[in-house]
């Protein structure tokens, strides 16, 4: 059975004033940007290396949220692989704050720990 | 009637101990990914597309995402095995009648998340019966709290 260890996390996690003080806290002790930054320049490097695997990972996060089209994203992934990688840098930093500011990270951050654990 | 959104410094204890239970994750991620990997280009062969061309990582990074995003719920290790089939069965080119893993593959990384407290396992008919009737209780309990809070004041 699904256990209900993350469930009271999730439910806290989710109210509007605590995202909005992790948000902040994340930006003033200049953790959010960075992470994030990394983790996008490495999603970008992926799909450069091997288009195809890179975009099972997006898969792999479960079921995208209903206003996303996953066709859409992997598209846009395929744009910016086909760039030049000194871009990446760049981009990376702008989809970081793109990230904190809509907190779509919130979403994915258990994911991510649990990949770098592996 | 819905909670007004309250100010940072209102916040309980346990809401400022998540708040800082995230924050510090994410600066252990960063920095574990900083000390063990050597750059974004590293992360990306060493994990992602290492993840993503195993089928077994794939369906544990899938079901430790599954259980830790749903609420407490009951599943059976084969309905657990039709989710990752559902989500990323397709581009393995899996047939309608193909499990997405070996069962007891499947039982083996529910076994591995169960350290990470996501999962739990029921074992005999009674506990089963038990863990069934208390999931019941607790949707019911739930929806009657989200029918009070609904109530105008």
């Amino acid at each position: 059975m699904i256990s209900d260890i993350y469930s009271k996390s999730n439910e806290i996690i989710s109210k509007p004033e605590v995202r909005n003080l992790i948000r902040k806290k994340l930006i003033d002790y200049n953790i959010g940007l960075p992470l994030w930054k990394y983790i996008f320049m490495a999603i970008f490097y992926s799909f450069k290396i091997d288009k195809e695997a890179a975009s099972k990972i997006l898969l792999m996060v479960g079921p995208p949220i209903a206003e996303v089209d996953p066709s859409k994203i992997q598209s846009l992934f395929y744009e910016i692989a086909s760039l030049d990688e000194n871009k990446f840098e760049e981009l990376s930093e702008w989809y970081s704050k793109l990230m904190l500011d809509s907190g779509f990270h919130f979403s994915v951050t258990g994911f991510l720990g649990l990949m770098q654990h592996k | 009637m819905a909670e007004k959104e309250k100010n940072p410094s209102q916040l309980t204890e346990l809401e400022n101990h998540y708040v800082d239970l995230y924050v510090i994750n994410c600066a252990a991620l960063y920095h574990i990914l900083r000390i063990k990997y050597n750059g974004p280009k590293d992360i990306a062969k060493k994990i992602f597309i290492k993840t993503a061309r195993s089928k077994i990582k794939m369906a544990e990074n899938y079901l430790f995402s599954y259980g830790y995003r749903n609420p407490p719920a009951i599943l059976s290790p084969t309905e657990l095995n039709k989710m990752p089939k559902r989500d990323l069965g397709k581009p393995h080119g899996l047939s309608d009648n193909e499990m997405y893993l070996r069962p007891a593959i499947i039982t083996q990384i529910l076994q591995e998340l169960e350290q990470y407290e996501v999962y739990h396992n029921v074992k005999g008919k009674k506990e089963l019966r038990r863990k069934k009737e208390q999931d019941q209780k607790n949707q019911i309990s739930s929806a009657n709290d989200q029918a009070v809070d609904l109530q105008p004041t």
